[in-house]
């Protein structure tokens, strides 16, 4: 019995190392190892042994299953060694099916991501609100002219309604919580009866609102500068200029140095500025609305999301994101 | 707005040597923004500005050239500013009585005169030019002399010929200022005939209506070549009543724009003198009524104490107070230190404007230069609280679904037609579009079909998804996703949506309930509320990995392909472990060839585990459960099972 077992896996060993290819080896691992194979029967006429003979051939058979196994590993090893070469290392790897980032949620995340380093919170407001939340509360009363500045859609049902032209309808609600300090950051969809290069009835805007004590211009100008250092680059700028919203006194228009010359001057600027959006000090009506404590003052600012992307990107015009060729978003997948 | 402003027009008030680009570097830094500088004709540039709503005394040329006095002078510049007062003699020859009457609510200040002897005919060059550089096409003498005395005050006049308004009976010249009655008209100077509500202010003269004030003169009183005799006015309307007016008719003029901004009486009545001067010399026309006045507030003082305190707040650094003395002086704002305020008396022409302290800080801070300003962060203390966790479940849905291929979209909330009219619908009062007139109250489907249409020449598979509100009671976040790809079954597509919705709900600890899966076209469609997906409760816990391996298997059977899926489901479900030997089962491959076609049949594979929670199972012990399984199937579902 022994030199039969001592047959079978000299036999077996031989043919392991004839094998020239990894499938030939594995075909014969199975054949091995297959429970109709012959080491199954080796194994299962053990048990017919009387006990000593069983336990010093079933000692030989282990042995030589060890002696396969190591046999069959090292063959493995040299097989592989052998076929690395074989592999043409020029072909493409499988397509991964992943879909691409859309350009305004990686830009939203960006944004959110700045501003929560200065301890902004980003949270959620009606993009269908009352008159009172989008004018009246921001020191625009009915019929003022300045409201003729937000091109707004008005809702035929119900009392008042519009669709919010901007994101400041989040500063009064916000305020009336009555939790100080405020930093908060509101992304919405607004909507403006416009459409153009620069216009989409429907856009994005992302809103900071700021109430804490002794707060100064250089605050609301430094909170600027992070973001814009962070989200266009180091190397870019921001200005102020006086300019004229009712719900914040004093009013600015944001500027950001050019991308193309830096400020120096070129075609594709003003002067050396390109306009960001619109920033200020909470007008005091608005601190009132909000039932803000007199020891406390703040600033807001409401810029285009769709806006600072086609700046940082160079998108020529904002109806592209709502066109929905996927080409055009594929162009961002690695944001 | 944006208006025009000749260069050499502001300096002829206010004298400088910059080039014009210099001075629209500094005016924009500093006051209202230069857009662009445009060549004329003759060689002089032309600064279109944009003016806020708030700064009425920027419209005029002289009030620019106040602004820009000041704003030089911030430059450490010298420019050198002139603005001529006008004076008047009264005329002894009173040819002409005006009878006028005002209705209290619709006028503030008001000036007229009759003025004989017109000679009707062309205007000046220097007249004519500046007004078709500022856009205003020349008409004749007298109206373009109202033009440019709009264009040099920021003040709309206005000029009747005197006998087409007087009344027919009394021979009398009546300007009687009023309110609109319902059912009243007017036919405007453009053609136009209007029907009046009670809500405009008009001119009328017991006979006739023939200004529709503010907004635009009558055709019955306008000016014509053989005008002799005019009547002319310098009027200050209600501006609440202007602009409701001019956009009840749509009748935006300049002049309506103007009036609907407030008005300063001082220099309304400097803008008439010099009016009555130009048409003097320019129509020869003598004066022949006296000059009626009527100013219904003649208390136009205003003075605002602003502490130097909020000044330092606001600027976030201290400096002499005398700086600040220097920049609202400069401004034509007369102010004095008094203990640690100022005090600034407000001119007339910065009423309408300036009303509290944080307005004298703006004036102060903008002519300092925010662009001076050194940035630093906040200081305070960042609130303590929780975050928002909302934004995080969103975006874990987004990134299953974009890992799984789908394209994140964003279509517009507005669409062409009512999606579910017995729900709650908005609908806009002023759509741009009439494809733009409702807020999706249902579904992203039909704006999905769109996008599909839009790229199903570029690409043949297209999956997307969106996440956006839907408007019904109130707003609610809605998920939508589906596949389009006509290459493959609705089945296939239909598992392939299943299968994602089914994971996103598992991420929460939930199960896809209900399969509303839309499959009425070529893209196959879900959707669900964000709030019936998310569990803001849900939370992942440790739970301790079974050591045990468990025994795997594989069961293939037949059985009738009108069997729905569920009661194989259910079948696995009522089989009872065995002992403490339990077992699992999920559906590997569902397969018909051409024989199973043939006989209504179909095939199944599944993958079944066996195990214990507490032992490692043997392969031996799990035979009496695998037959108790191949038992059920074939008397439960008449199944043929080929193997295990």
């Amino acid at each position: 019995m022994l030199d039969s077992i001592e047959k079978y896996f000299n036999l077996a060993i031989l043919q392991v190392k004839n094998c020239k290819t990894p499938q030939e080896l594995n075909t014969l691992k199975l054949s091995f190892f297959s429970k109709s194979g012959q080491l199954s029967k080796i194994t299962t006429d053990l048990k017919n042994l009387d006990p000593k003979e069983k336990a010093s051939i079933g000692k030989f058979v282990n042995l030589g299953k060890e002696k396969l196994n190591q046999e069959i590993a090292s063959k493995e090893e040299t097989l592989l060694q052998e076929n690395k070469e074989q592999i043409d290392t020029s072909i493409p790897g499988n397509k991964i099916e992943i879909a691409p980032n859309h350009i305004l949620t990686s830009t939203i995340n960006e944004i959110t991501e700045i501003f929560s380093f200065l301890g902004f919170t980003r949270k959620r407001y009606p993009e269908v609100d009352t008159d009172y939340y989008a004018f009246e509360a921001l020191n625009m009363p009915a019929n003022h002219p300045a409201r003729d500045e937000w091109e707004t859609f008005f809702i035929k049902q119900g009392k008042n309604l519009v669709l919010t032209p901007h994101t400041s309808n989040c500063q009064v609600r916000e305020l009336e919580k009555g939790e100080f300090p405020v930093r908060l950051l509101n992304i919405a969809k607004c909507y403006r009866r416009q459409e153009d290069v620069s216009h989409t009835q429907m856009f994005h805007q992302f809103e900071g609102l700021v109430v804490d004590k002794d707060i100064s211009i250089k605050n609301l100008i430094g909170t600027l500068d992070f973001f814009v250092i962070n989200f266009f680059g180091k190397e870019r700028k921001t200005r102020l200029r006086p300019y004229h919203f009712q719900f914040t006194e004093p009013s600015f228009e944001v500027d950001i140095n050019c991308s193309v010359c830096l400020g120096k001057g070129c075609a594709v600027c003003k002067e050396g500025w390109l306009e960001l959006g619109g920033a200020g000090m909470l007008h005091p009506k608005v601190l009132e609305n909000g039932k803000v404590p007199s020891n406390l003052n703040g600033f807001a600012f409401g810029w285009g999301v769709e806006r600072v992307a086609m700046m940082k990107y160079n998108i020529p015009d904002c109806r592209y994101f709502y066109k929905n060729d996927l080409r055009f978003l594929q162009q961002f997948e690695n944001l | 707005m944006n208006l025009l402003y000749p260069y050499s027009w502001i300096k002829e008030f206010c004298q400088t040597d910059l080039t014009s680009l210099e001075f629209s570097k500094e005016f924009s830094l500093c006051s209202s923004s230069v857009e662009k500088i445009i060549k004329a004709k003759d060689g002089d540039e032309i600064l279109e500005i944009e003016i806020t709503t708030n700064r009425q005394d920027l419209i005029g040329i002289r009030g620019l050239a106040q602004e820009a006095f000041s704003v030089l002078k911030s430059f450490k510049h010298n420019p050198i500013l002139t603005l001529p007062k006008y004076e008047l003699e009264e005329s002894s020859l009173k040819k002409h009585t005006l009878e006028t009457s005002i209705e209290n609510e619709t006028t503030l200040s008001f000036f007229a005169v009759a003025i004989d002897n017109i000679k009707i005919g062309s205007s000046d060059k220097i007249i004519a030019d500046r007004l078709e550089k500022c856009g205003i096409r020349p008409i004749n003498n007298v109206v373009d002399i109202t033009n440019y005395i709009m264009l040099e005050f920021g003040q709309p006049l206005h000029a009747f010929d005197l006998t087409k308004i007087v009344n027919k009976k009394s021979g009398a010249v009546a300007l009687n200022i009023r309110k609109s009655k319902n059912g009243e008209s007017i036919t405007t100077i453009d053609g136009k005939n209007i029907s009046l509500d009670n809500e405009s202010i008009i001119i009328e003269n017991n006979d006739a209506i023939y200004d529709l004030a503010g907004v635009m003169g009558g055709k019955n009183s306008e000016i014509d070549k053989n005008t002799k005799t005019i009547v002319l006015i310098c009027p200050i309307y209600n501006p609440t009543l202007v602009r409701k007016t001019s956009i009840k008719f749509n009748q935006r003029t300049q002049a309506s724009q103007i009036f609907e901004k407030g008005l300063d009486p001082v220099n309304s009545k400097e803008a008439f003198l010099k009016a009555i001067n130009l048409i003097k010399n320019e129509a020869g026309g003598n004066v022949s009524s006296e000059i009626y006045k009527y100013l219904k507030n003649d208390n136009l003082e205003k003075v605002i104490k602003t502490p130097v305190s909020l000044i330092y707040q606001y600027s976030g650094e201290k400096n002499d107070p005398q700086e600040y003395l220097d920049i609202l002086n400069s401004l034509g704002i007369n102010s004095t230190v008094e203990q640690s305020n100022i005090v600034s008396n407000i001119p007339s022409f910065r009423t309408n404007d300036l009303h509290i302290p944080q307005d004298i800080v703006e004036e102060i801070l903008r002519l300092k230069g925010y662009f001076r300003s050194k940035p630093e962060l906040i200081v305070g203390q960042i609130p303590i609280k929780e975050i928002e966790t909302g934004f995080k479940a969103e975006n874990k849905i987004k990134n299953i679904l974009r890992t799984n291929g789908f394209w994140e979209i964003y279509t517009y909330s507005m669409v062409a037609n009512i999606q579910d009219k017995t729900g709650r619908f908005l609908e806009l009062k002023n759509p741009l579009s009439l494809e733009k007139t409702y807020l999706r109250n249902n579904s992203f489907y039909p704006s999905h079909l769109e996008v599909i249409e839009e790229n199903k020449g570029k690409f043949s598979q297209i999956k997307i998804f969106e996440m956006a509100n839907i408007y019904q009671d109130s707003e609610k976040l809605l998920l939508g996703f589906g596949i389009y790809n006509p290459l493959i079954s609705q089945k296939e597509k239909f598992k392939i949506i299943k299968g994602v919705a089914e994971k996103i709900y598992e991420q929460f600890g939930k199960k896809l309930k209900g399969t509303e899966i839309v499959t009425d076209s070529n893209y196959v469609y879900f959707q669900d509320f964000l709030e019936n997906i998310v569990d803001k409760n849900y939370k992942v816990q440790y739970k301790e990995p079974s050591p045990y391996i468990p025994v795997k298997e594989m069961v293939s059977f037949i059985v009738s392909s009108t069997l729905p899926y569920k009661e194989i489901s259910n079948l696995f479900e009522s089989i009872k472990p065995l002992n403490d030997i339990r077992f699992s089962y999920n559906l590997v491959d569902s397969f018909q060839n051409k024989d199973n076609l043939k006989d209504n049949k179909i095939s199944y594979t599944f993958s079944i585990e066996y195990y214990c929670q507490n032992r490692q199972l043997k392969s031996e012990e799990v035979v009496s459960l695998r037959e108790n399984i191949i038992a059920s199937l074939q008397t439960g579902l008449l199944a043929t099972v080929r193997k295990l």
